[in-house]
């Protein structure tokens, strides 16, 4: 199945091979480039490049030819003011300071940076004829405020019949955009209509409603699939907006992806989000990515959705959280291992590890999602399981099958992040990949090195000699000081008399001399060690 | 030694509609005694101001951050509102005034001061809504973040009360009360408050769910109608609900002929026709605590059940 019939089956609420990825790349092309927004967004050549480049980097089933809402009021003479890392801002609007709406026609196809997209859509479509293209158009509520400014709201009371024949205009222009970028092969065609967020159901349905539904019939009649975009505290408008007849409707995070859900399949209307732009995508990391691909999936479900951010991904956008993403969507092992650790999610008990790892034998743990369920988690523990027995009892091994939360524990304690992962004592050492034989047995060796080095430099030990009062004692003692001397080891002597001492050794005076070896290892300082490296120590007894 | 806890950096916030009077209220507290000698800084979010009153926050020494983004939408500034703060956080100003857009949800902006990110590096010290005495009415019934921001502020500025009638301000207060019993009230021209009014405010943290739409409480209907309407029975329903009638506007066809009828702040006025709806009759109302149905109901009436010529009217 190919990106496109993905797309196009989730937007039928027809099965799918898995579900499709849309990143909204919009001025984020211009920092794959490392450009400006301005010089991008002015640019069909750096449009196309950004878009290619984002192809390669996301992997997706579709693509938008570029997310900026102000090109059809920029062309309606609405002043933009640009900025690095963002679209245009409107600055000004025709219709507040003197222009008449009668004066505004309908904007051509060549006319300003409708001219730009429309040209970076007919390439897109003919060098990815495999992925869905989007085309996206400002909605008519939208483009009123830009045309009206804010005046808008005030004059929905003073003089509606007015307000109604502006949105009808601005729907004229949709629906005139929609068909240059159905004429130039667009797949999809977005209505993208955020300001629709600020209004309730009633005035929706007054001065949106009919509008928005003439637009979706006539993209519909053109045998195009449409989406209808809103982004921003627009719950109270779903129904709303199903009731406009959209193939589609992609929200952000402002609103629950269960409630759109909920409203939009019942209707036969597939719906699309609401990765979270800011805090997971922008500034979180490839885990939290996944995470919260991971939860907008299981809240969806397999039938008619469209994983998507909620809105224009953010300039800056780290391209590793996208990739992240595109690999759990692509791979299903990956997406298991995601969703094991999204559902199991146990940041707060983590666990102290600083002494893990410091008894006598060397650890080697295996973290999985499960060795019997999964090839790549099979493979690493049998090359462990193999090698284990060549070092004769010094090294143990176990795996942490992530499906219990205290493996997912252990995990994060760990800082382990993939799976499958091999640590030795407590490093990670191997992740995602089964080590040549011949590798993880120098590896373990050097661990075992490290460990003797380490034992000698720290242990200290006491000889303490039972002197009962018979003979030998002094002896004794010499011996002990002569091997000491010899060695150059690190113990004290010390000449025990008290016969309760000796007793608590297991000896009575009269058996004297007797000497008592007692080893003692600094475990730990200052802290409280955790009940699961305690018992590592006591094993070593 | 353990280092004293930093003490969190005091925000302002100041919510209000396009137009409301908040860069005016911005200019008045800068030039004003309570921030004087402060390290300030301001963030505007708000946008299409150049184009709408060409009013601008006066130069002065504070920093100044603008987000000022096409995508006045939501969850796109919410990216440059964080690395903005995120440089705040660094540079430690005594305060933050923010200005926020006309659409802002309050607590779209509390929510973000208190993300994790900034490891409580800023308090708000308190959220100050302007209200426009003359059109906070007709915003609220249409806009709902007008409301939002009345129903999280801690302190409530209503301005322009040169432009308001003494009845109309009550009404506007009656509507503040009702939607915000605990923020303190004052009535003000050119955004001019005493510090007093600021010392006194406390901010209080909400958890309520975020406001998703106007309210029932003020309901807007849009009456569209060829036929004629009953005068005098239009009048008795215009008495009958004079408590639940905040606004109506808009041309009115009686049997005598058309009138336009303007009601605000209880006062009825009646003129020529305009003409300009596309209807005989159409005008808008907005009621208060009223069914919308029922408040459609009444009006529909008023109308004759069959459609007559309505008499030449004398101009008034």
């Amino acid at each position: 199945m190919t990106g496109k019939e993905r797309i196009k089956n989730a937007f039928q609420c027809k099965p799918v091979d898995r579900i499709p990825w849309l990143p909204f790349v919009g001025s984020h092309g211009a920092s794959l480039l490392s450009m400006s927004a301005e010089d991008y967004l002015k640019s069909s050549t750096a449009i196309l490049a950004g878009a290619a480049k984002a192809i390669e980097l996301y992997r997706p089933d579709g693509i938008p030819v570029v997310f900026d809402l102000q090109i059809e009021a920029e062309v309606l003479g609405c002043e933009l003011k640009w900025a690095e890392q963002n679209p245009p801002a409107v600055v000004s609007h025709p219709l507040a300071n003197g222009t008449e709406l009668e004066d505004l026609t309908i904007p051509g196809p060549d006319q300003g940076r409708i001219k730009t997209s429309l040209d970076v859509t007919e390439s897109l479509v003919k060098q990815y004829p495999d992925l869905a293209i989007y085309g996206l158009i400002t909605g008519p509520f939208t483009l009123a405020m830009h045309l009206l400014g804010t005046d808008l709201f005030m004059r929905m009371f003073d003089t509606p019949g007015y307000v109604k024949k502006l949105i009808d205009y601005c729907g004229r222009v949709s629906r005139a955009i929609a068909g240059y970028y159905i004429e130039a092969g667009c797949d999809v065609v977005a209505l993208v209509d955020p300001m629709t967020s600020q209004i309730g159901p009633d005035q929706f349905n007054e001065f949106v409603t009919p509008y928005a539904t003439t637009i979706f019939d006539g993209i519909r009649e053109q045998g195009v699939l449409s989406s209808f975009f809103v982004c921003g505290h627009a719950q109270q408008n779903i129904p709303v907006m199903c009731d406009c007849r959209p193939d589609n409707v992609s929200i952000d995070e402002n609103i629950p992806l269960d409630y759109v859900r909920d409203e939009c399949l019942p209707r036969g209307i597939s719906f699309g989000g609401n990765l979270q732009l800011t805090s997971v995508l922008l500034l979180g990391d490839e885990v939290d990515a996944q995470k919260n691909a991971i939860a907008c999936m299981e809240v969806a479900g397999e039938k008619g959705f469209v994983l998507a951010p909620g809105c224009d991904l953010p300039y800056a956008t780290p391209p590793k959280n996208l990739q992240a993403i595109a690999e759990i969507v692509h791979d299903p092992y990956k997406r298991d291992v995601a969703r094991t650790l999204a559902s199991n999610a146990a940041d707060e008990d983590q666990l102290d590890m600083r002494e893990y790892g410091k008894a006598d034998k060397v650890i080697v743990d295996i973290v999985t999602l499960d060795s019997e369920a999964c090839a790549p988690c099979q493979y690493m523990v049998d090359a462990v399981k193999k090698v284990a027995p060549e070092f004769e009892g010094i090294v143990v091994w176990r795996e942490h099958k992530i499906k219990y939360k205290e493996s997912l524990v252990f995990m994060t304690s760990l800082m382990v992040r993939n799976v499958p992962t091999i640590c030795i004592d407590g490093q990670i050492t191997f992740v995602s990949r089964i080590p040549p034989r011949d590798e993880l047995i120098a590896a373990i060796q050097k661990r075992i090195n490290e460990k003797f080095k380490t034992r000698i430099r720290q242990r200290k030990a006491t000889l303490y000699v039972l002197d009962g009062g018979n003979k030998g004692t002094e002896e004794v003692k010499e011996r002990i000081d002569q091997a000491i001397r010899e060695l150059g080891a690190s113990v004290q002597v010390e000449i025990v008399t008290d016969p309760d001492i000796m007793r608590l050794y297991g000896v009575v005076p009269q058996e004297t001399p007797a000497v008592v070896m007692a080893n003692y290892q600094l475990k730990s300082v200052k802290h409280i060690p955790e009940v699961v490296v305690i018992k590592e120590w006591i094993k070593n007894l | 030694m353990d280092q004293e806890p930093v003490k969190p950096v005091d925000v302002w916030m100041l919510t209000g509609y396009l137009g409301a009077g908040k860069t005016t209220l911005l200019n008045a507290l800068l030039s004003g005694t309570y921030f004087a000698g402060k390290k300030m800084t301001l963030v505007i979010n708000e946008f299409g101001k150049m184009g709408i009153d060409g009013q601008l926050v006066e130069p002065g020494d504070y920093r100044k951050y603008e987000i000022n983004k096409g995508s006045i939408f939501c969850v796109c500034t919410k990216t440059d509102f964080m690395r903005i703060f995120q440089e705040i956080e660094q540079q430690r100003p005594d305060a933050v005034i923010i200005e926020a857009t006309g659409i802002a949800e309050t607590s779209d902006i509390e929510q973000l001061l208190y993300d994790s990110t900034f490891d409580n590096a800023f308090e708000i010290r308190a959220n100050l809504c302007i209200v426009d005495g003359q059109y906070f009415i007709q915003t609220a019934a249409f806009l709902k973040a007008a409301v939002a921001q009345v129903r999280w502020a801690d302190g409530l500025i209503i301005n322009k009360k040169d432009l308001v009638t003494a009845e109309g301000l009550d009404q506007v207060r009656q509507v503040l009360t009702e939607l915000n019993p605990v923020a303190p009230q004052v009535v003000t021209e050119f955004g001019k408050i005493e510090p007093a009014f600021l010392d006194g405010l406390t901010h209080r943290r909400r958890d309520a769910d975020l406001f998703e739409r106007p309210p029932e409480d003020i309901p807007s209907i849009y009456v569209k109608a060829d036929s004629i309407i009953d005068r005098e029975r239009f009048f008795i329903t215009l008495e009958k609900l004079r408590d639940n009638i905040l606004r109506l506007k808009g041309d009115v066809c009686f049997q005598d002929g058309p009138a336009f009828v303007d009601v605000a702040g209880g006062r009825i006025t009646e003129q020529s026709a305009k003409g300009t709806l596309g209807a005989r009759t159409a005008f808008s109302v907005i009621g208060w605590k009223i069914d919308k149905h029922e408040l459609e109901k009444a009006f529909q009436q008023t109308q004759f059940p069959v459609t007559a010529e309505p008499k030449e009217k004398n101009k008034s």
